[in-house]
């Protein structure tokens, strides 16, 4: 059983696909969107943040097009990046929010920093989980030896097409495995595994190497944009996505927080969430926004 | 020495009247946040802030103190000492250390002009601090009376008061009488010496002529005008200044706030500094988030009763009577002991029928209960599977656990079972801040399905591993580590695979106290009494099948009431009863003649202590309560539950109690067989049972409160 059920579902057809997104916690609060990050995982990602979040905050939830409770599609359009961000904008559009913090992880952080460019106006503050998006590009698009097979797959060798389509059991294992390399992580692991058998191969192997996976904005450029506050948390023992990217962002923007979880891997929010909670959570209490700040000239 | 030199120590100058002002600056200059501590006026100079300013020079602020005029090194005007004075001074001193924006804090008088210049200069300041506030005479009625009063001489016998009189003529004893009066703590010495050596650096006359000046202060209505935020802090055991004023300020500031340090005088910013410290620091930095609550307390430690939050696992109704039992006796050994309760039902229910305190926050804990249900089906519950997928929901109310701590400061926090919190602790150990007792009476993950290196064999040992590393490498976080039982009522098995056995680490590391019942046996050694006290007949033999709290067990009664006719055919005689729970409806098992249906019993181990006979799930707490009054039962094990499948049984085979079944094997007839043959058996052999373990029990634990 969930620790709390949604107070509001449904699925959305926005930006062309099915989207399907879960509501928690007094729609009176501010509210906060956590973005799904790859396909191979949906929103119970968010499971062990969830029921914290939702006792301050109106969190808002969905799932990326081809796992969890969206449209199972292989469909190369359906991973633009740019489709998959506003389908974020669109599921707050709906819920009739203005103003939402978002919480990107993986995948994602790119979402989320791309929409504090793009929509200043509509997004409060970022907090960025496990970050891959540095200097150098919003993602690392798989090279030519994706699609080559090979005599035998050892280690990361195992992200290949070929593997995927006749070892997807043994990808999921090795890769959920390497997500969360600390001690007695079973339980992250199975969960991630049991998420991933709710996609299939085709989709997966779509999601990363579909056109438009990147935006026409630069990182660069967003980073010369965002205005809202940004906190980065990132492990010092991420197998997925090395730290030296969130690194990276904080030398381009020092304004910008970075807490580092040292000895941790990329599975942060599951393996992680008694720290990961109480840095969004403070994070979100804190964040600098206040009309307080702006003195009310007055004679 | 001082703890903190300041950087530029100067004089502003008033430009109205040309009054020159004495401050120092400290900090970084290029610092981003600034806070300007005002002084008690005329009376008490800048080092009234000595315990506050080192601290916020190391948080990084640009931090300025001045001496009020008439007071320290500022000038001493014969007259001069109004509210609009001060407010001149206040921003004199600002310019003058090139401080554009800060925070004020002050105390007593300094709202005056504090608020002054945040209503007339609102981009110059940030925040509001005003500890202590003497804002005005809010009833302006008296306005005159209260002026001729301070002017008047007073008569020969009059005692030293807040007067011009006994400021002109005695103001060295009255500054002893006022410094007792501010510092009504206990161990307050050194803050008064301070209080009276300061006193020196002004005199009586600059002081009267501030309370006569000053006195005319801005009416309450020009306090709805200040819109910075504002946090106002009191003590509710200020006698110098009523702390009621601060209640009625807070409600003239749109959106200020209110801490009342509870049992704290008029200079908390002395007395208490560490709470006031850092009460200004979180306003200050906290941003635009708003606290749920606009007032909120905070009491001195010493004045605080001992309190306990006792974390009640919802699991089976046997842990809260023992928890309740426990709780008994510690009240004993530390009477003054308020205890609050992390809970939920079935379990709450159970506290607040015996009257114990519902931590409110319990409202917000996951249900532990209904996911249990969720993953039990025909007497079957796999705890251990069940257990691991419950992560979620142990983690959520783990941090309504961390909410509530940090609301209270407990002395002490008690879990019986409350895995999460331990778990959770082991995984944060810089979240401990109380002396914490674990409490168990399961010890030791064990696989249904042994097969060596089947992947249940391999997922419990690592569940149990991890407990093992979590203790070794963080021996603090369990100050006391309560088994209830013996040891050699653990099972002989190891943790898993090259893990210790579970015995010895017991041993090692818990103190075993014996099981814990929450009655004393030799109550219901009298059964006939017993009975009549409970409204049997006496006479009549009495069959009790029980299933828990829960609706697991709902096939296992299906199963007693299908063999009754053939029990009853055979003894007549026999009344049954049976228990269906708060979760199965009595509805929908048939009557029958003979047998008696009941949705609950309240403290249903009266009534199994004098039963003839019990049947019941392989549950640890009902067995017990029949094993410790010495009748016989029959107990069914709920299948891959490995806790009632292994630890269960193997605790009452060493008591030599009960008969066990297997559900499963169980039909109609073998069941009334079993029940025919166990009836009125003979119980003499079983081990006795220590009734002590709630006092051993209390005792570990009091130790923690008591030294």
């Amino acid at each position: 059983m969930r620790a709390i059920e949604p107070n509001g579902s449904g699925r959305l057809h926005t930006h062309g696909f099915s989207i399907g997104y879960e509501t928690f916690g007094d729609p009176a609060n501010p509210a906060v969107l956590l973005l799904p990050p790859w396909q191979i995982v949906h929103s119970r990602i968010w499971k062990m943040q969830v029921p914290y979040l939702a006792r301050s905050y109106r969190v808002i939830t969905f799932d990326p097009p081809g796992n969890g409770s969206s449209e199972r599609t292989a469909e190369p359009a359906a991973f633009e990046f740019e489709r998959v961000s506003r389908q974020g904008i669109a599921i707050l559009d709906h819920l009739d929010i203005d103003r939402s913090s978002v919480v990107g992880f993986s995948r994602s952080c790119a979402y989320a920093l791309w929409l504090a460019a793009t929509f200043p106006e509509r997004i409060e503050g970022v907090v960025l989980l496990a970050n891959g998006v540095s200097r150098e590009g919003w993602t690392r698009p798989p090279g030519p030896e994706f699609f080559q097979p090979r005599e035998t797959y050892t280690g990361w060798e195992k992200q290949n097409a070929h593997y995927w389509r006749q070892h997807y059991d043994d990808w999921l294992e090795f890769f959920f495995t390497e997500l969360n390399p600390e001690p007695h992580s079973t339980r992250p692991i199975d969960d991630g595994v049991a998420w991933g058998h709710e996609t299939t191969v085709d989709i997966l192997i779509a999601s990363l190497t579909a056109p438009g996976l990147a935006p026409s904005l630069s990182v660069r450029d967003a980073l010369a944009r965002i205005e809202c506050p940004v906190l980065i948390i990132h492990g010092t023992d991420d197998r997925r996505l090395p730290i030296a990217a969130s690194y990276d962002l904080i030398a381009a923007r020092p304004d910008w927080e970075l807490v580092v979880m040292e000895g941790c891997g990329h599975g942060l929010p599951g393996r992680h969430p008694v720290a990961v909670n109480q840095l969004i959570g403070d994070f979100l209490r804190q964040r600098a926004m206040s009309d307080w700040e702006i003195p009310r000239a007055r004679m | 020495m001082r703890a903190c030199e300041p950087v530029v120590s100067r004089f502003a100058v008033n430009p109205v009247d040309g009054v020159r002002i004495h401050y120092d600056v400290f900090g970084r200059e290029n610092a981003e946040r600034a806070i300007v501590f005002s002084p008690a006026g005329s009376y008490i100079h800048s080092r009234l802030w000595k315990a506050q300013v080192p601290w916020f020079v190391q948080l990084g602020y640009r931090v300025v103190t001045w001496d009020g005029r008439g007071t320290g090194q500022s000038e001493r005007p014969p007259a001069g000492y109004s509210v609009e004075h001060f407010a001149g001074d206040l921003l004199a001193v600002m310019d003058a250390a090139g401080v554009q924006r800060a925070a004020l804090v002050g105390i007593t008088w300094a709202i005056r002009w504090m608020a002054r210049v945040a209503v007339h200069h609102p981009e110059r300041v940030s925040h509001l601090v005003s500890v202590s506030s003497f804002p005005t005479n809010f009833d302006t009625s008296r306005h005159a009376a209260i002026n001729e009063w301070f002017l008047a001489e007073p008569e020969p016998d009059e005692e030293l008061d807040w007067r011009a009189h006994s400021m002109r003529h005695d103001y060295r004893a009255l500054n002893e009488k006022i410094a007792h009066d501010d510092f009504p703590e206990p161990h307050s010495t050194k803050q008064i010496d301070d209080f009276i050596a300061w006193t020196f650096e002004s005199s009586g006359e600059s002081l009267a002529a501030s309370c006569m000046e000053m006195f005319e202060s801005d009416p309450v209505s020009a306090y709805r005008q200040v819109s910075c935020p504002t946090l106002l802090i009191h003590g509710d055991a200020d006698i110098s200044v009523d702390p009621a004023i601060s209640q009625k300020l807070q409600a003239e500031i749109p959106g200020s706030e209110l801490l009342v340090l509870q049992q704290s005088g008029h200079v908390p910013v002395a007395r208490d500094p560490v709470r006031v410290n850092l009460a200004i620091r979180e306003f200050i930095e906290r941003g635009a988030a708003r606290p749920a609550t606009r007032v909120r307390h905070w009491q001195r430690a010493m004045g605080r009763p001992r309190r306990a939050l006792f974390i009640s696992s919802p699991i089976g109704l046997g842990h809260v009577q023992r928890d309740l039992a426990i709780a008994r006796e510690l009240r004993q050994i530390v009477p003054d002991l308020q205890i609050d309760w992390l809970a939920q039902p079935p379990v709450r229910g159970v506290l607040e029928r015996a009257g114990e305190m519902i931590h409110p926050l319990s409202d917000y804990l996951a249900s532990e209960s209904a996911h249990w249900e969720s993953a039990a089906s025909d007497h079957r519950l796999h705890c251990f599977n069940a257990f691991r997928e419950m992560d979620e929901i142990l983690l959520a109310n783990f941090m309504v656990f961390l909410e509530a701590v940090r609301e209270t400061p407990y002395d002490l926090w008690l879990g019986d079972e409350a895995w999460e919190v331990d778990h959770f602790l082991h995984e944060n150990p810089e979240l401990k801040t109380a002396p914490y007792v674990f409490m168990t009476d399961f010890l030791g993950w064990l696989p249904i399905d042994d097969t060596p290196g089947s992947r249940e064999a391999f997922l419990t040992a690592d569940y149990n591993a991890e407990m093992i590393e979590h203790i070794a490498r963080f021996p603090y976080i369990r100050d006391r580590a309560i088994y209830f039982g013996d040891y050699d009522d653990i099972v002989p098995d190891r943790f898993g695979p090259d893990l210790p056995l579970i015995r010895d680490w017991a041993r090692e590391h818990m103190s075993a106290v014996g099981y814990v019942v929450p009655f004393a046996p030799a109550n219901y050694l009298d059964t006939r009494a017993v009975r009549e006290r409970l409204g049997y007949d006496p006479d009549q033999p009495l069959m009790i099948a029980t299933v828990g709290g829960t609706d697991v067990g709902r096939h296992l009664l299906d199963k007693v009431c299908a063999a009754w006719p053939l029990i009853h055919r055979e003894r007549p005689d026999l009344r049954g009863i049976v228990v269906t729970g708060p979760r199965i409806d009595p509805e929908t098992i048939p009557e029958q003649p003979g047998l008696t249906v009941r949705p609950y019993i309240h403290d249903l181990y009266e009534h199994l202590a004098v039963a003839d006979l019990g049947i019941v799930q392989g549950g640890l707490g009902t067995t017990m309560e029949l094993t410790v009054n010495r009748r016989p039962f029959l107990y069914f094990p709920l299948r891959d539950h490995c806790e009632q499948v292994f630890h269960v049984a193997h605790r009452l085979d060493h008591y030599g109690a009960g008969v066990r079944m297997d559900y499963a094997a169980t039909t109609r007839e073998s069941l009334a067989e079993a029940a025919l043959a166990t009836i009125d058996g003979d119980t003499s052999e079983y081990r006795q049972h220590d009734p002590t373990g709630a006092q051993r029990a209390a005792g570990l634990i009091a130790e923690l409160l008591q030294r």
